[in-house]
């Protein structure tokens, strides 16, 4: 229905403004009449889409489904543009005020139609991409879980590693020589395996769960990722290995979380341009108004 | 065992009170928003206190204009209502604008035509809507129309130049045939000569000497005024009188025919007759004659039927028509007065009758007295309701326009161009359609400049500026 009548609009408007422009001998003008008709027909359209905002503020009142605001919002927000195209003859506009309008008019068209392809595309690149999604307004919160999980990860690996050490000389004790034995035979931690997994984990595993730009940290590549966790396994009993898979799998959901920020910057960012933008341009376009109906 | 992702497990993690805390980007979205408004009300206001009106205007004021630039007041006069458009006494307070017609049944305001804030040199340059509104289907207040009543505009329905339309013929007096003068067996003074259009026609802003005028045959003392203007203030106010050269000069006996065809009556006397009415130039011969007889009594026992016109400053005739003709055998004179009486009648006599009547219209001298000659007339202007400015057509040939110039052998000849001439370059649309303008202000003014009032000055520096 809004693709239709948005069409039909559109196509009503070039059909008048075509005779239009080329009666109009010394150009197309704002002021005329039907310049001040376009002006005024596009005005009424940003208005009608910035009501989208106040909708969402009162969204208990039985103003409408939310769709259909969202989809008047897009749809006639984008027939403004040309509108006030048609009302300023594609020009940029003299005065200062006229260029501010349409400097912040384009960047609110632009930002929109970039928010609107963005909202279309990215939400289901998220679902694919980031299984382990969260909240937005939560990731820090999460992410602060993920290393008090990982820590306690990093403190029964420890332990789990100490227990194995005094099983070894308990077992060295007991049985000296099969011990040995077996000692050449399998890797078998040593005092300072603990240490490392420790200081792995205070000098990589923490900092990069807890830092906001994680790309300078080797973990945030896949890749290098498993090959640390690799090399640490090779320190360990594999009874320990588990907790460096969950480690691994605590760093790969921190990725995603990164992602996920970075994806949602995106997803909502341009709103840092189009609402501002289109506050000012609906408050400096009543102003343009009035001055236009004055003089 | 393997970390668990149940979606209990997930949701255990979520802080429940997350949503009263703002996230970063609505954060940044508030503080840009409100910063931004505010920015925009400062902006507005801080205009508004400076009274710094150019951030409002449309489009930049027309140069005559621009130093009202930011006093919008000036012309845009605020009463009672709100609004406070361009009223048309506000440009009434600095120009007059006669009425167009005495019969029109609307006037338009002074803005509707005079389209300002375009930034346009010159607010006259109007667009034709302005015209055809009434012009396109023309009603005026005793129904009665003096030109067609159906102009759509020039490229639309324009009628074809009153001078050149069916019928018409050139309302001159003076027996001229172009072909015959721009023909290769012309003469002139020094034999034969090929004339060519600037000898005789040239816009009114030209000082240079004629080439023909009676200067070539007069020493310079005797010159004319109208011939070698020198002094360049008066080149300059002349100039600006004459339009710019807009029109051609106005031809003049003493500029362009005098060369080629002296008044030169008698071979006794040098100066030739002036170019002027029958009784003065009857008394110009007379004195002349007189003060000859004077000087050289002997003279009287001379016949008066040898006169002739071989001229002192070595003219050769040139034309059959001006030959002198023998006049009828008269007694010898019995005095001096006789003797100037009869000399007079006899150059009179070849004045009249041969001379004068090589162009102009008159009266046969069949009878005692002097000939009532028809007064010379050439039109200058042919368009009597609109403009034409030959200066800005100056990159072409004469001929380009005046088509039928070379085989125009009668007066009554029209050589003006017709309206199909201008139409190859002058379009409606101007530089739009790659054209020379074509918009009626062009030709055409609206205002009866004739009837226009002095305005006086009411503004001061300050208000102005």
């Amino acid at each position: 229905m809004w693709f239709i009548g948005s069409v039909i609009v559109l196509a009503v408007g070039v059909l008048l403004y075509v005779p239009y422009s080329l009666r109009s001998v010394d150009g197309v003008s704002g002021g005329s009449g039907p310049g001040l008709a376009y002006g005024i027909l596009g005005f009424a359209m940003m208005i009608f889409a910035g009501l989208l905002g106040a909708r969402k503020r009162v969204r208990i009142w039985r103003l409408g489904r939310a769709t259909w605001w969202m989809r008047g919002h897009l749809w006639v927000g984008f027939l403004s543009f040309p509108f006030i195209l048609f009302h300023g003859g594609f020009q940029l506009g003299n005065g200062a005020l006229s260029r501010a309008l349409m400097i912040l008019f384009l960047i609110v068209f632009v930002s929109g139609v970039l928010g609107a392809v963005l909202q279309h595309f990215l939400p289901k690149m998220m679902t694919e991409r980031i299984p382990m999604e969260t909240i937005y307004d939560q990731i820090d919160h999460v992410e602060n879980q993920l290393v008090v999980e990982a820590a306690q990860l990093v403190a029964d690996a420890s332990a789990m590693v100490e227990q194995a050490i005094e099983q070894q000389e308990e077992a060295e004790e007991k049985a000296p020589f099969a011990a040995a034995g077996k000692k050449n035979a399998v890797a078998m931690p040593d005092e300072r395996v603990s240490a490392k997994i420790k200081a792995f984990f205070e000098t990589q595993i923490k900092p990069y769960l807890t830092s906001r730009r994680s790309q300078k940290y080797s973990l945030t590549n896949p890749v290098q990722a498993a090959a640390a966790f690799r090399q640490l396994k090779l320190l360990v009993p594999d009874t320990v290995w588990p907790k460096f898979d969950d480690l691994e799998s605590i760093c790969g959901e921190k990725r995603e979380l990164e992602r996920q920020r970075y994806m949602h910057k995106w997803l909502h960012g341009w709103l840092l341009f189009h609402v501002p933008a289109s506050y000012a341009l609906i408050l400096l376009g009543a102003v343009h108004a009035f001055v236009a109906l004055r003089y | 065992m393997p970390r668990v992702r149940t979606a209990k497990a997930l949701a255990k993690r979520i802080d429940l009170q997350y949503f009263t805390r703002p996230n970063l980007i609505k954060k940044w979205r508030l503080y840009l928003s409100i910063g931004l408004v505010v920015f925009a009300v400062a902006w507005v206001a801080y205009e508004g206190v400076t009274r710094n009106q150019r951030v409002y205007t449309k489009g930049p004021l027309s140069s005559a204009h621009a130093v009202l630039t930011t006093n919008c007041d000036v012309c845009h006069v605020r009463d009672a209502s709100f609004q406070a458009p361009v009223a048309d006494k506000a440009c009434l307070a600095c120009h007059d604008a006669p009425t167009h017609n005495q019969l029109q049944r609307f006037t338009p305001t002074c803005g509707s035509c005079h389209v300002e804030h375009t930034g346009k040199a010159h607010l006259a340059e109007v667009a034709s809507s302005g015209c055809t509104q009434c012009h396109g289907d023309l009603k005026t207040t005793d129904n009665s129309h003096s030109v067609n009543p159906h102009i759509g505009g020039f490229d639309k329905q324009h009628p074809q130049f009153a001078a050149v339309r069916e019928g018409q013929k050139d309302p001159g007096t003076i027996k001229f045939s172009h072909a015959e003068h721009l023909a290769s067996t012309t003469r002139n003074l020094n034999g034969q000569v090929q004339l060519d259009c600037q000898d005789c026609h040239r816009p009114t802003n030209t000082f240079a000497p004629w080439p023909n005028s009676v200067a070539v045959i007069q020493p310079a003392s005797q010159q004319p005024a109208i011939v070698g203007v020198s002094d360049s203030q008066q080149r300059k106010r002349r100039s600006v009188e004459a339009g710019g050269g807009a029109y051609m000069m106005a031809i003049k006996y003493v500029n362009q025919c005098a060369a080629c065809h002296p008044l030169q009556f008698d071979d006794k006397i040098n100066d030739p007759a002036p170019h002027d009415k029958p009784e003065v130039i009857h008394a110009f011969i007379m004195k002349k004659y007189a003060e000859y007889i004077a000087q050289d009594p002997s003279a009287v026992r001379s016949r008066v039927d040898d006169i002739n016109t071989a001229s002192p400053l070595g003219y050769k005739e040139t034309e059959s028509a001006i030959r002198p003709t023998r006049n009828e055998a008269a007694p010898l004179p019995n005095s001096a007065a006789e003797w100037v009486r009869q000399r007079t009648a006899a150059a009179e006599n070849l004045l009249w009758m041969k001379n004068c009547k090589v162009c102009h219209l008159a009266t046969e001298h069949d009878a005692p007295g002097l000939p009532q000659s028809v007064k010379g007339v050439i039109p200058s202007r042919w368009f009597p309701h609109a403009e034409f400015d030959h200066q800005a057509h100056r990159m072409l040939a004469c001929e380009a326009c005046h088509t039928g110039i070379r085989s125009s052998k009668q007066s009554a000849d029209v050589n003006i161009p017709g309206i199909e001439l201008c139409g190859p370059c002058h379009k409606e649309a101007g530089a739009k359609a790659q054209a020379a303008e074509g918009k009626c202000y062009v030709c055409h003014s609206y205002h009866d400049w004739r009837k226009e009032r002095t305005i006086k000055g009411i503004m001061g520096i300050s208000s102005a500026k």
